[in-house]
């Protein structure tokens, strides 16, 4: 029976569920995991903007940026649905969300010139960007279309938008300034033309503080380029600041004697003038017209012609050739042109008053009576403008005043071209009235003497010209003698063996001399310039040697 | 070793550095001894000497042939005068000797002694040569002192002395030894002269 072997019970573990190899493929998800929800919640939002082409823009390299600081970039591009534009993707960084409003703007960055100057230059070697212009709405939004040029006005900015209209033949554009005392201190944003009424409306945006200058009574007035007026006061040369010169640009003020008014709003619709008189001129309420008749010609009166009364500017002239539909009396003979003129109270400092018109009125009938004439004064030769003007001719008083249409006449007199011309009549007159046959008659006599007298004058000039001639005939072999004799005696004393001579033989070989001297130095400067300046490490000479095969 | 010790050792082979070879210095030569014209007076043949120096000569640094078409003008040894004067009071001088000589060994009838007669002399080469040597080669001629008509042929002479010592002082020497050479050629092609014509 063989013997009884001692087994030792099984020690028996519990297998263990998961093995740790799992570990392993665990702690790699985790951090995959980790990864990517670290990827997401560092991502900023994704936006999309179509521009008309995708000119200097990339996938991954063309970059987002606020003030320069980069804080997304390009991660897709592609044509839109309609293929007239391109779409862009971009990524923004985190945080960013606050920028992108709906009156957000974006445009791309590169090189250009115009009118605003040289701009996006680093552009050139860095690539183009995409700039953002933050806006200001509450209202969110992630697309967008891009502007194709930066925005006249960024968004936020403070100041006042305004509309102009002009119905000049010329329009402002983009970007044109508006100039105050040669200050930019705003610009045109957008250029709109109205159809039905055909005129060019204009939204310009005027910067803060500058905004406070606008007011309900302000007037705009073109100052583009350089202003030159050749009118009746003269000439006047105006221009509003160096970048008007160049470009368009309006200014603005207040007219003279007018109160500002409230501060112009948003919605206030302002009139561009052509220029500062057309902005200037007050509209008075109460005016009072008369008629002057012009038998002289009207050429170069034209309408808003000043009216003056002794200098002083009290009115302007309405109408040039009034009520032309009723010259069915053209063709009778020495027809008068009226004249419309209005003077305005307003004008002279009296309060623009019915009161002051009917003042003006009375006071004008009396002074009728007493001599006041009309007269067309020329305002400028150059130009050949004209003007009217009131005098007093005290000579020529009237018993009544006549009136012609309704308005009183006011009595003309001849324009002073006219009286030049009556005055040149009345000077030929007494030309004529003057003895000028017997005056002919004395005048040839006079004349006959002063011939005869003028040929004895002739005649002794002559004997005087022939005896200077002889007396320098004479005189002529001396002084050539004398001269002679002076360039002999200089000629002497350089000839050979003269002192002169030897000085100058001297003076020559010691120049030759020098130069012999300065030879080698020469030469050295020649070889190395810079030997003057530094230590001279020439090496020795070559110098011949005796011959091999002699004794000493 | 510390610093200390470092830094003049340093500083002197810096110094060492900013010290410049000793420069030659600079020798100046005259072709001619004193002028001896003790009892040389109206002695010369010759009224007139019209010397043509090549323009290689016309400078003042003494020259040495390098090779055949190769020179070397010295840097520090140079002509104290115009080589052309020189040349010409030294012939000048030979030949008032040449022609007392003469008149000493009682052959003075060779010597028509003529103020009729100018010598147009052209040098070509006086120079040394690296193979020492010193050269004097060139022409001439005679012609009466109107220059309107020659008395003579054109004469080229070559004339050659070994150096027999180093360096430029003994090659002068040499070289106005040539000059005595040239000045006894040119009285014995003077006799020749028809001095009548």
């Amino acid at each position: 029976m063989p013997p009884e072997v001692y087994v030792s019970p099984a020690k028996v573990d519990q297998a263990r569920p998961i093995s740790k190899v799992w570990l392993v493929p665990f702690v790699a998800l985790t951090i995959g995991l980790w990864m990517l929800y670290f990827n997401w919640s560092n991502q900023g939002p994704l936006i999309t903007i179509s521009f008309d082409n995708a000119e200097g823009l990339e996938i991954d390299i063309t970059k987002i940026k606020l003030r320069d600081i980069t804080i997304g970039k390009v991660v897709d591009l592609k044509l839109s649905d309609q293929f007239d534009s391109i779409e862009l993707t971009a990524r923004l960084d985190k945080n960013t969300d606050p920028l992108l409003k709906e009156d957000s703007n974006f445009w791309v960055v590169k090189p250009r010139v115009g009118k605003e100057g040289i701009s996006g230059l680093s552009t050139i070697l860095s690539g183009g960007h995409i700039e953002i212009s933050p806006g200001q709405s509450k209202v969110s939004r992630y697309d967008f279309v891009g502007l194709e040029t930066p925005p006249i006005t960024p968004a936020g900015t403070p100041g006042l938008r305004i509309t102009l209209n002009s119905d000049d033949e010329f329009a402002f554009t983009t970007g044109d300034p508006i100039i105050y005392k040669g200050l930019t201190i705003g610009r045109f944003e957008k250029v709109k033309f109205n159809f039905e009424e055909r005129v060019v409306y204009y939204d310009a945006f005027i910067n803060e503080p500058y905004h406070q200058l606008i007011t309900k009574n302000t007037r705009f007035w073109n100052t583009s380029g350089l202003r030159l007026d050749l009118n009746s006061d003269g000439i006047s040369v105006q221009t509003g600041n160096v970048e008007t010169l160049l470009t368009n640009g309006i200014t603005f003020g207040v007219p003279q004697g007018m109160e500002p008014g409230p501060q112009a709003t948003q919605e206030d619709v302002f009139r561009i003038f052509t220029n500062v008189e057309q902005a200037s001129a007050t509209k008075y309420l109460h005016t009072v017209e008369y008629i002057m008749l012009v038998s002289s010609s009207i050429r170069g009166l034209e309408i808003g012609a000043p009216v003056e009364y002794r200098g002083v500017h009290v009115g302007k002239v309405l109408d040039t050739n009034f009520n032309k539909n009723k010259h069915e009396a053209l063709l009778e003979d020495d027809l008068k042109i009226p004249v419309l003129l209005s003077l305005e109270p307003g004008l002279v400092g009296l309060p623009d008053t019915e009161l002051s018109a009917e003042g003006i009125k009375l006071q004008t009938r009396k002074w009728i009576k007493k001599g006041l004439k009309a007269s067309l004064a020329t305002g400028n030769l150059l130009t050949g403008s004209l003007f009217v003007e009131l005098q007093h001719f005290p000579e020529h008083p009237m018993t009544s005043v006549s009136s012609k249409d309704g308005y009183e006449i006011i009595p003309t007199i001849e324009d002073n071209l006219g009286q030049i011309a009556n005055k040149a009549g009345d000077f030929i007159d007494t030309l004529n009235k003057l003895p000028l046959e017997s005056l002919t008659k004395d005048t040839q006599q006079v004349l006959k003497d002063l011939s005869k007298t003028l040929n004895d004058l002739n005649q002794t000039s002559y004997k005087v010209n022939a005896l200077v001639d002889q007396t320098h005939k004479a005189q002529l072999p001396q002084q050539l003698q004398d001269t002679l004799e002076k360039v002999s005696t200089m000629t002497q004393g350089l000839s050979e063996g003269s002192p002169g001579y030897d000085e100058l033989l001297n003076t020559l070989q010691a120049v030759q001399s020098s130069l012999h001297e300065l030879k080698p130095l020469l030469n050295k400067v020649k070889n190395r310039p810079n030997s003057l300046i530094f230590s001279d490490n020439q090496p020795s000479d070559i110098e011949p040697f005796k011959a091999p095969n002699t004794g000493q | 070793m510390n610093l200390m010790r470092i830094i003049p050792i340093f500083i002197s082979v810096l110094l060492l550095g900013c010290n410049s070879q000793p420069t030659p210095t600079s020798h100046y030569y005259i072709l001619n001894q004193q002028l001896d014209t003790q009892g040389l007076a109206n002695l010369s043949p010759i009224r007139e000497v019209q010397l043509s120096l090549p323009e290689y000569l016309k400078q003042p640094n003494l020259v040495l042939q390098l090779s055949e078409h190769e020179l070397s003008y010295a840097y520090y040894h140079t002509w104290a005068e115009n080589l052309d004067d020189a040349i010409q009071k030294g012939l000048d001088q030979d030949l008032r000797k040449l022609v007392k000589e003469k008149i000493a060994s009682g052959n003075q009838q060779d010597i028509k002694a003529n103020t009729q007669v100018s010598l147009i002399l052209d040098i070509d080469h006086f120079y040394a040569t690296i193979d020492s040597k010193v050269v004097l080669t060139g022409s001439y001629s005679f012609i009466n002192t109107q220059e309107t008509q020659a008395l003579s042929p054109k004469y080229n002479f070559t004339f050659k002395a070994e150096i027999e010592a180093d360096g430029y002082p003994h090659s002068v020497a040499k070289m106005r030894q040539l000059i005595l050479a040239l000045a006894k050629d040119i009285l014995i092609n003077y006799q020749k002269v028809d001095v009548t014509l």
